[in-house]
Formats: structure tokens, sequence, C-alpha cells
């Protein structure tokens, strides 16, 4: 196969899986337990990626920097939580990052 | 499962747009949709297609200057904490009621553990036990 057709493929398994709730079966004909629990997708999806960051993050420093990296997460996490800024939030993080990669090295 | 989530949305759309549009679905656009419960029909139509595009151009865009100018930047190997906070901004606004934090704290521990066993599942994992934690404790609150 070459590259071109796998990547022809896989374009076409991804299409293909992001209208099968629209198009093919649409989500009002699923039951109402699993439309119900559709709601939590975007806490859990979240949930479940920051905490793998984090963990990939950290997982190459020493304690340091790992308390330095949790640390700036929390920070970004109280910084949306109270001023609902993304971008200070953002800035957390690049702080955070900034911190391990030039200041503990 | 963000085309279930985002079915409503498309329901009432033409066909043409329900069959070509949700290519754009993907984190971002998923989630900055469910903030906009009132979009519908022509209204929908005009911000799926500007948030996808945008977001398509912004994304090439970003990738290509990274590769560009990567290579004049120091070694920053934990700039990808960036990443994770815009996470954080985008999570935190969303633990209003208690299924919320379930799901939540449910989906950070399960993905932690299956990380460390099969990392390639961790995440798809950690959603799947937040969503059923979120529905067992609505489902407590609701018996009580």
């Amino acid at each position: 196969m070459t590259p071109m057709l796998a990547m022809l493929v896989l374009a076409a398994v991804c299409w293909f899986m992001r209208i099968l709730f629209v198009v093919v079966i649409p989500a009002n004909r699923l039951p109402d337990p699993v439309r119900t629990a559709l709601q939590y997708l975007a806490p859990s999806v979240l949930a479940a990626l920051v905490a793998v960051e984090l963990a990939n993050a950290t997982s190459d420093t020493d304690p340091v920097g790992a308390a330095v990296m949790v640390g700036a997460i929390l920070a970004a996490a109280v910084i949306a939580r109270r001023t609902g800024s993304m971008a200070l939030a953002i800035a957390a993080g690049a702080t955070g990052a900034l911190v391990v990669d030039l200041l503990l090295v | 499962l963000y085309g279930a989530a985002l079915e409503p949305w498309f329901r009432d759309q033409p066909r043409w747009f329900r069959l070509l549009a949700p290519a754009y679905i993907q984190d971002q656009t998923y989630l900055s949709t469910v903030e906009r419960p009132a979009y519908r029909g022509a209204q929908f139509r005009r911000y799926w297609w500007w948030l996808g595009s945008t977001l398509l151009v912004v994304w090439t865009g970003s990738v290509v200057l990274g590769m560009t100018v990567g290579p004049l930047l120091p070694d920053l190997p934990h700039l990808g904490l960036v990443g994770t906070a815009l996470f954080v901004a985008m999570l935190t606004p969303r633990l209003v009621t208690r299924p919320d934090v379930a799901a939540a704290g449910g989906a950070g521990l399960a993905a932690l553990v299956v990380q460390a066993v099969a990392p390639e599942l961790a995440i798809l994992a950690g959603t799947a036990v937040g969503v059923v934690c979120a529905v067992l404790t609505r489902s407590a609150a609701r018996a009580s």
C-alpha cells in the first residue's frame, strides 16, 4: 500500500467515524442513559488529558522540577477558576515550563 | 463520541452539511460548540465553518511556524505544559455539579492507572471511567 493510499484510507475512516452518530445512527436514536452520559464527556476527556499530559511531563524530571510543574498546573486551575482567563492560565503553564527548562537545568 | 454529543446541532441541518461538516469535529470544535447550545440552523453553520476553518489555518500555520522557529529556540522539552494548562483552563469552568467533579476525578485517576499499564489506552479508558463515575453520582443523588 502506498503512503498516499494509506492516508486516503485513514481519512475515509476518520470521516466515517465522525458522521457515524450524526448521519448513520443519529444520536437522538440512542437510549436515554447513553445520551445522559454524553453530557459528561467534556470534563472526562479534559481531566484524562490533563492527567496523562502532566504525568508524561513530570516523568523525566527530578522532584523539584516535577513539583514546579504540578504547582504551575494548579496555579493555572486556580487562575482559570477565579478569573476565567484562558490566557493567564496558559501563562502560568508557560512560566512553569520555562522555570524548569531554563532555570532548573 | 464527539459526533454523538454534537448531533443536536447537526440534526436539522441540510444533508450536505451533515455529511461534510463533521470532518471538522475534534477536541477544540467540540468544546467550543457545547458552550453555545443556542446556536442552530444557519447561525450554527456559519459558526461551524468559521471555527473549523480558522482552526485549520491556525493549526497548520502553527505547525509550520514551530518547525521554522523551533531550531532557533533553546531546548524547551517541557513546553508541552502550555497545552496542559490550556486543558486545565477549559476543564475548571466545567466543574459545576457533583457529577462533573466525579467525572473529572474518576477520569484523571483512571487515566493515571491505565497509563502505567497501557499508555495508548489511558485517555480513552480515563474518559470512559469518568463518564461512568458521573452517571453513578447523578443516579445516587437522584435516589437520595
